[in-house]
């Protein structure tokens, strides 16, 4: 009995992480699409796409929505529901490196005699 | 890597307390958290009402590189004032005596991260996050998004910009036009500050953008425009299919300004930005973006002055949107940005304002409703507007160097003004050519670049031509003739 209750706690977690899981999509009209501006009302978090693609990170909701819809969606990647990747922050010491370098040239000299007087 | 609010926050105060004399900043509205927001000026020197560049990043949180680029930009410019060593970024640089122009012409605002609740949690829970951190009131939903909530076409909707603060567009528009302080800030910035050329910067995709967002842009019909469309009742564009008007002229600059700098950007690494306007992005309407509301600012109400306003898209698109948005090394495309902003800081320089209103404090209004009427209307005019604006820099440099040199500019421009104000009437003497000929011989025997001396012969040459003549038919004839290309 515990062990069924572990389980199903755990699919249950499985399942939130989907659900908030993003994927990366390009949606194409597909047979239904009835006006050239089929893509103007996805409701969907677009990105821009240089090639002018409909391009977008959807959820599972957004998929199975766009799905019924008729349109045609293919996925190229998952992203986690996540925080920044820790490591990719500046820590408190690499930060400091950088502003005391900056600030000694900023101290090093006065500058140049301004053009016009303050 | 990318830094804290904190760090920003430390940054900026550390510039402030070690460089008062070039530093200041201004405190907007907090933030919906309430975390304090501030923006900095830069400037040397004296001088009251000079031009004025807003730069602006963070809006969209997840776009992490651009708050850490503006505010080292921040420093690499003071550095770069301070040390007397112009600025390098890979192949793209800038003499001391650019950056000088640039300090003590300018003043130059920046709103490094404009969105920091949104920063803090894309760095502590979802790395996706756009918006702001509103907690919208009867929805479990939260969040605005701070570049579709400005009071142009608000609650017009398109492919990014919805009325639903639980769609997962992450495009929601908020309760009323500016109702989020993150997007008032840049509305207070424009309306207490003299503000000629704005740049708000995102990621991705490596664009340079300006109006129009909500509709494809032209520049013939004048009428109707967008303050005749209906707007605040979260439907499409109405009339669908409308395009709106932009005058040529301002077309012009922005085509000429955004190629510089995308030049300047190409110039540090190889890397192509594409100009488009911002409809163009998702070929659809985008509304209540800071940019379309700067510019149409003046259109709203005539009273205000016209401001310039761009975007920047930076950074590839990598094929991982995740690591388009926050690259493991961020540095090589900061590079590309803060090289952008300096050449679009660089264009924001006008030497004939620096010269005549900051130096003489006269205005310098007869020269320019005397090019407005007779240059801008054709293209050939706006040819020769813009050859002036390509080696105004250089020249601007050789006057300031040299005091006597000045003191002859601010005669010879005196000179000019006279005979704009009265433009019908006063024609230019022979001793006027003389001068203005003389004066330029003297610029041209300290020019390095052989493009400028060629430029000031061309000047020469139409000057000859002066002699007897009032301003007006001298500008008339040069509508009618093609500028010289280098």
């Amino acid at each position: 009995m515990k062990r069924s209750k572990k389980a199903a706690a755990e699919r249950q977690d499985r399942s939130a992480a989907l659900l908030k899981m993003r994927f990366q999509a390009t949606i194409y009209p597909g047979r239904n699409a009835k006006t050239k501006n089929w893509a103007d009302d996805l409701d969907v978090d677009r990105v821009p796409d240089a090639e002018g693609g409909v391009r977008a990170l959807i959820t599972v909701e957004d998929l199975v929505r766009l799905l019924k819809r008729g349109l045609e969606v293919r996925l190229y990647r998952a992203h986690a529901y996540e925080p920044l990747d820790p490591g990719l922050i500046a820590t408190d010491k690499e930060f400091k490196s950088w502003l005391d370098e900056g600030i000694s040239i900023l101290k090093a000299k006065p500058g140049p005699k301004p053009f016009v007087e303050p | 890597m990318y830094r804290t609010i904190a760090q920003l926050d430390e940054a900026i105060d550390s510039l402030l307390n070690t460089r008062p004399d070039l530093c200041t900043s201004v405190t907007l509205n907090n933030s919906v958290e309430g975390r304090p927001i501030r923006a900095l000026r830069l400037r040397a020197g004296g001088g009251a009402d000079r031009r004025g560049i807003l730069i602006v990043g963070g809006m969209h949180a997840r776009e992490l590189m651009n708050p850490d680029a503006i505010i080292e930009l921040a420093f690499d410019l003071a550095q770069a004032y301070t040390s007397e060593t112009g600025l390098t970024y890979g192949g793209a640089e800038w003499s001391a005596l650019d950056i000088r122009i640039m300090m003590e012409t300018l003043d130059i605002w920046m709103l490094p991260c404009a969105n920091p609740d949104g920063r803090n949690y894309v760095m502590t829970t979802d790395w996706n996050w756009r918006m702001n951190r509103r907690d919208n009131p009867g929805t479990p939903c939260d969040g605005v998004d701070p570049n579709r909530n400005c009071d142009f076409l608000w609650r017009v909707i398109g492919p990014t910009t919805v009325c639903n603060p639980c769609s997962t567009t992450q495009g929601f528009v908020g309760s009323l036009p500016f109702s989020e302080p993150e997007s008032q800030n840049i509305h207070l910035l424009c309306d207490t500050h003299r503000i000629d050329v704005f740049v708000d910067v995102h990621s991705f995709s490596q664009f340079v953008l300006f109006p129009w967002g909500h509709a494809p842009t032209q520049t013939t019909q004048p009428l109707p425009n967008f303050t005749n469309l209906l707007a605040g009742f979260c439907r499409p564009l109405d009339p669908p299919g409308h395009q709106e008007f932009m005058p040529p002229s301002d077309q012009v600059k922005y085509q000429t300004v955004a190629t510089r700098v995308a030049d300047a950007i190409r110039a540090v690494r190889g890397s192509s930005y594409v100009l488009k306007t911002i409809f163009q992005v998702y070929n659809g309407t985008t509304t209540g973006t800071s940019s379309d509301y700067v510019y149409s600012r003046h259109i709203s109400n005539p009273a205000l002055r016209k401001t310039f306003a761009f975007a920047f898209e930076t950074g590839p698109n990598t094929g991982n949107d995740r690591l388009s948005f926050q690259p493991v090394d961020p540095e090589p495309v900061k590079f590309d940005t803060k090289a952008g902003l300096v050449a679009l800081i660089q264009q924001s320089v006008c030497a004939i304002e620096f010269i005549g209103e900051t130096l003489q404090a006269r205005t310098v209004d007869s020269i320019r409703t005397a090019c407005d009427e007779l240059l801008e209307p054709s293209e050939k005019g706006r040819g020769w507007i813009d050859f002036v604006s390509s080696v105004q820099h250089e020249l601007l440099g050789i006057v300031l160097s040299d005091k006597a040199l000045t003191k002859r500019a601010m005669s010879v421009l005196g000179l000019v003004r006279k005979l704009s104000a009265a433009r019908g009437k006063a024609t230019v003497s022979a001793t006027d050519v003389e001068e203005g000929i003389e004066f330029f011989e003297s610029l041209k025997s300290r020019a390095t670049r052989p493009e400028v001396r060629e430029a000031i012969s061309v000047v020469n040459r139409q000057l000859k031509k002066a002699s007897g003549q009032t301003v007006d038919t001298i500008l008339k004839k040069l509508a009618k003739s093609s500028p010289p290309k280098f």
